[in-house]
């Protein structure tokens, strides 16, 4: 009854006055839902729920109050644990050292029973018309539909992996069963990285997803590649890590927290004050000025010395006393504006040093060095989870930080700049390498930095819409690379992985579904017009705007681009058989051929119908947006 | 002087606080008290039973720690806490530590002769790996309280049945039949019975704040920054587990990719022969010299 009248008021609310009546981003408590439920309502009709963690914080209660709503995570850690003491009593016996089959079914399992677990937290976002929050573990860990819809499709996309895992220890090559469990502490501190509220969770958690990354890539002892590739990512894993801690230690110097609610208090005030709607009010001033008159004192020393250099002299016996202290008052002022100044350039500084950390592991251009030889040397599967689970984590990562700090049409302009340099250069790096690639490992690294440009095209603008077009692109990427690594196992016979783009020559008489396929999935990935990619791209340069400079280079690109998948299309189809090495009909696992059909189908579902992917890329970003109630 | 009054003071409060109240207070007699004393009981017993059986005396060191330290929880659960962290630092810290090193120094020569009990649980693997699946599945959703999320669910839905799970309520009637089978024996009465049936569960830790760890801030990882402590536990799991994958090496894994699967297997570890190491003639090392 009280949730139908609020609900109401709500729709008339925003139906009135087409703004919320309230800014939640001013109001912290009401926020912090708390574990079990304790409702307040507000005569405007917001909702507040309360725990009883609030009325008596003495107790803290395992089993009881937080535990509950990361159930889910929780469970992960079980499953690794079981894991564990099956893997080490089962490898020896049997099989030679790999996972065996037995335990990767299990494992499959024991996912389908997560997803149930978070199938369930969503059903009570879905009550909630997707705008609820809860917070945990004081201020910690925040649980959105955005992390929830992260941690569904992750698991969908861990799905996916396991079926390439499945195929690719049981025909090629040897992994051990450490391998899974190594998966899932890396989705472990991906989930907790995503959902974090406050910088040690967030480096903690980044720190537990990339330790794992570097044994992933490395885990293929008899290869020297695979050896090389996981050296690189580690040394550059550990650089890109500095960042994040320089980028920290910036934001405590200058503003002396490591929650994001404060740092989004922050911002908005500094933005205020630039476009001169600051408002003088308590409260604001404690957040900006905490140590105010220790600041004042230092700039106004630095102004005098300025101002004598002019010509004035103020301990000249000509000023009066009064003209002395409105001199003061004035140079008061200027010493506000100087320190409002300095924390704009600040702020900004400390966020390119986070954005760096975030472009080494998405592998944007000036930061993508490591990309292709780590693809080219880590085995198969991790190659995907680079390709999808670390890229998909990190884009979440980068939403939520730029919802908190009021990216959003703001006057940020170093790092709009800063953003726009990284998109215009991986996409010409991206292009440039993948004409001359004959690897299809490479080919594909490089591929999938240009398609990182298009993602980054959103954020540089900072309007709404091109956000919104980036995360559908992203989505779509996803699903695409999780078919075409799939691609690489089909030859069965010669016991062999596909490692030059020439061969699949020919691949139209060996099995011509197939065939199908891969031209569906690669043109769709090149954007031709009637496939799903091409809407995408479109939505994402609509929303360029006045930068006509960068759309015209974007679209430049995008042309040559074309070309080199259209070489590869024109190998399976129309090359003549160079190397008589693969003869024969190819045929495909049961496993394998279910993933190749589910992603086709999907693919062309969603290219005749994508206002669906743009539906769910709104539902990603509803929860993050923290001024819409 | 400030200082030192300050210390003499908390010095006596923490003397005072060691009298009153102990660190894990208990619910008398919870389901959760009565389950984890009865569990510990069987761990105990199992333990004391291995220290006679393995042949490996790594092993059987590695079994008596555990014993130990149930021990020092039964303390802790008699309110006798100064004991328990005396088990844990004198026994565990440093005796048990001890023998292992001492072991550990030693060219032991294993005996081969498997148990009856290892060939049982490999013919029956299988069937044991499920029933404990099984079994620890429904222990790990009985210690979450989904009453919490029933009840949001109830305030907060007003007939918006597209996504009607019922998982959870399924799982909170597990946790009533739980609850119904593990009463306890000595009160037999009704009403009794109502009140645990409709009881809120209680917690099986209360940190509270009068605590001497609380005192001391010590109990903020545990607290107030748990998570840290659970995501850091994680971290040095993945370091354990990567270290041995990475270095442990094997037999037979050649870069041939036609394997076959019935090849006898085997781990080889790179053993440390000390007193090769310590008698080695001078001559040994010079074959580094002559490889000019």
């Amino acid at each position: 009854m009280i949730f139908s009248i609020t609900f109401f008021k709500k729709i008339f609310s925003i139906f009135l006055f087409n703004k919320p009546l309230l800014n939640f981003s001013k109001k912290k408590n009401l926020l912090f839902a708390v574990s079990s439920a304790f409702i307040d309502v507000d005569l405007l009709g917001n909702v507040e729920i309360w725990g009883p963690r609030d009325f008596h914080t003495k107790y803290f209660t395992f089993f009881n109050d937080d535990l509950t709503f990361l159930a889910g995570d929780l469970f992960i850690l079980w499953i690794i644990s079981i894991l564990l003491i099956f893997g080490a009593f089962n490898h020896v016996r049997k099989f030679h050292y790999t996972v065996s089959q037995y335990l990767i079914k299990l494992f499959v399992i024991l996912l389908f029973f997560l997803s149930l677990i978070y199938f369930q937290f969503l059903s009570i976002f879905e009550n909630t018309f997707f705008n609820f929050k809860i917070v945990l573990f004081n201020d910690m860990l925040i649980l959105d539909l955005n992390t929830l819809l992260f941690r569904f499709f992750s698991i969908i996309i861990l799905f996916f992996c396991c079926i390439i895992f499945f195929n690719y220890t049981s025909k090629y090559f040897i992994l051990p069963f450490e391998y899974l469990i190594i998966i899932l502490t890396s989705v472990f501190g991906m989930f907790w990285f995503v959902s974090s509220l406050n910088f040690m969770v967030f480096f903690v958690g980044l720190e537990a997803q990339a330790l794992s990354f570097y044994i992933l890539s490395s885990i293929k002892k008899n290869s020297n590649a695979s050896a090389e590739s996981g050296l690189k990512y580690f040394v550059l894993g550990a650089i890109s890590s500095a960042f994040v801690l320089l980028s920290i230690f910036y934001f405590y110097l200058h503003f002396g927290t490591f929650s994001f609610y404060d740092l989004n208090m922050i911002s908005s005030n500094i933005l205020e004050y630039i476009n001169g709607m600051f408002q003088f009010s308590s409260k604001n001033i404690e957040i900006l000025y905490d140590d105010y008159e220790d600041l004042t004192s230092l700039q106004i020393v630095n102004l005098l010395l300025k101002y004598t250099r002019m010509g004035f002299d103020l301990f000249d016996p000509v000023f009066s006393e009064g003209a002395r202290h409105s001199l003061y008052i004035i140079l008061r002022e200027e010493a506000i504006e100087n320190v409002v100044y300095l924390h704009y350039l600040q702020f900004q500084i400390a966020f390119i040093f986070l954005c760096t950390s975030f472009f080494f592991k998405i592998s944007a251009a000036p930061f993508h060095i490591w990309s292709p030889d780590v693809y080219e040397g880590a085995p198969l599967p991790t190659t995907q989870i680079f390709a999808t689970l670390a890229k998909f984590a990190i884009f979440c990562v980068l939403l939520r930080f730029i919802f908190l700090f009021n990216f959003l049409d703001s006057d940020f302009t170093l790092i709009n700049n800063f953003f726009r340099i990284v998109i215009v250069s991986s996409i010409i790096v991206g292009t440039f390498h993948a004409l001359m690639e004959q690897r299809i490992k490479k080919f594909l690294a490089y591929s999938s930095i240009t398609h990182t440009g298009y993602m980054l095209f959103g954020f540089a603008n900072g309007s709404f819409e091109g956000i919104l077009g980036s995360v559908s692109y992203l989505i779509a990427y996803l699903l695409l690379n999780c078919i075409v690594w799939g691609f690489l196992l089909i030859y069965k016979k010669n016991q062999k992985l596909i490692v030059y783009l020439i061969d699949f020559s020919n691949l139209l008489n060996k099995n011509f579904l197939l065939a199908l396929s891969f031209l569906l999935i690669i043109s769709s990935m090149a954007g031709f017009p009637p496939f799903l990619f091409f809407y995408l791209k479109l939505k994402i340069f609509m929303s360029s705007g006045d930068d006509f400079l960068l759309f015209l280079i974007i679209a430049i690109f995008t042309t040559i681009s074309a070309f080199y998948y259209l070489r590869l299309i024109k190998i399976t189809f129309f090359e003549q058989q160079l190397f008589s090495k693969n003869t024969g009909r190819v045929e495909l696992t049961p496993s394998l051929s279910f993933s190749v059909v589910l992603g086709t189908y999907l693919m062309l579902f969603l290219s005749i119908n994508p206002q669906i992917i743009l539906d769910l890329s709104k539902f990603f970003i509803i929860s993050l947006n923290y001024n819409f109630i | 002087m400030i200082l030192g009054t300050n210390l003499l003071l908390d010095v006596l409060k923490i003397f005072n606080y060691f009298k009153q109240i102990s660190i894990f207070e208990f619910a008398s007699f919870n389901n959760y008290f009565l389950f984890f004393v009865g569990f510990s009981f069987l761990l105990t017993v199992i333990n004391a039973l291995s220290i006679l059986i393995t042949n490996n005396p790594v092993n059987a060191v590695l079994h008596m720690v555990l014993c130990f330290v149930i021990g020092s929880f039964f303390f802790f659960c008699i309110r006798l806490d100064f004991f328990g962290y005396i088990f844990l630092i004198v026994y565990v810290g440093a005796i048990a530590v001890l023998f292992l090193f001492i072991v550990m120094m030693f060219d032991i020569k294993i005996n081969k002769t498997t148990l009856s009990f290892m060939k049982f649980l490999n013919d029956y693997f299988w069937k044991i790996l499920i029933m404990v699946t099984t079994y620890f599945f429904f222990i790990f959703f009985i210690f979450f309280n989904f009453e919490n999320l029933i009840q949001l669910k109830s305030t907060l839905s007003k007939t918006y049945p597209l996504f009607n799970a019922n998982l959870g309520e399924f799982l909170m009637k597990c946790n009533k039949c739980f609850y119904n089978l593990s009463v306890n024996p000595l009160i037999n009465n009704l009403e009794s019975k109502i009140n645990i049936y409709n009881a809120p569960l209680i917690p099986l830790f209360r940190f509270e704040e009068n605590n001497l760890l609380h005192y001391l801030n010590l109990i903020k990882l545990y607290n107030e920054y748990s998570i840290l402590l659970i995501l850091s536990g994680v971290i040095l799991l993945v370091g354990m587990i990567g270290s041995i994958v990475l270095a442990m090496s094997t037999i037979n894994v050649n870069l041939d990719l036609n394997l076959n699967y019935n090849t006898t297997t085997a781990v080889r570890i790179k053993r440390q022969e000390l007193i090769q190491q310590f008698n080695r003639h001078s001559k040994i090392s010079k074959i580094f010299f002559k490889k000019k």
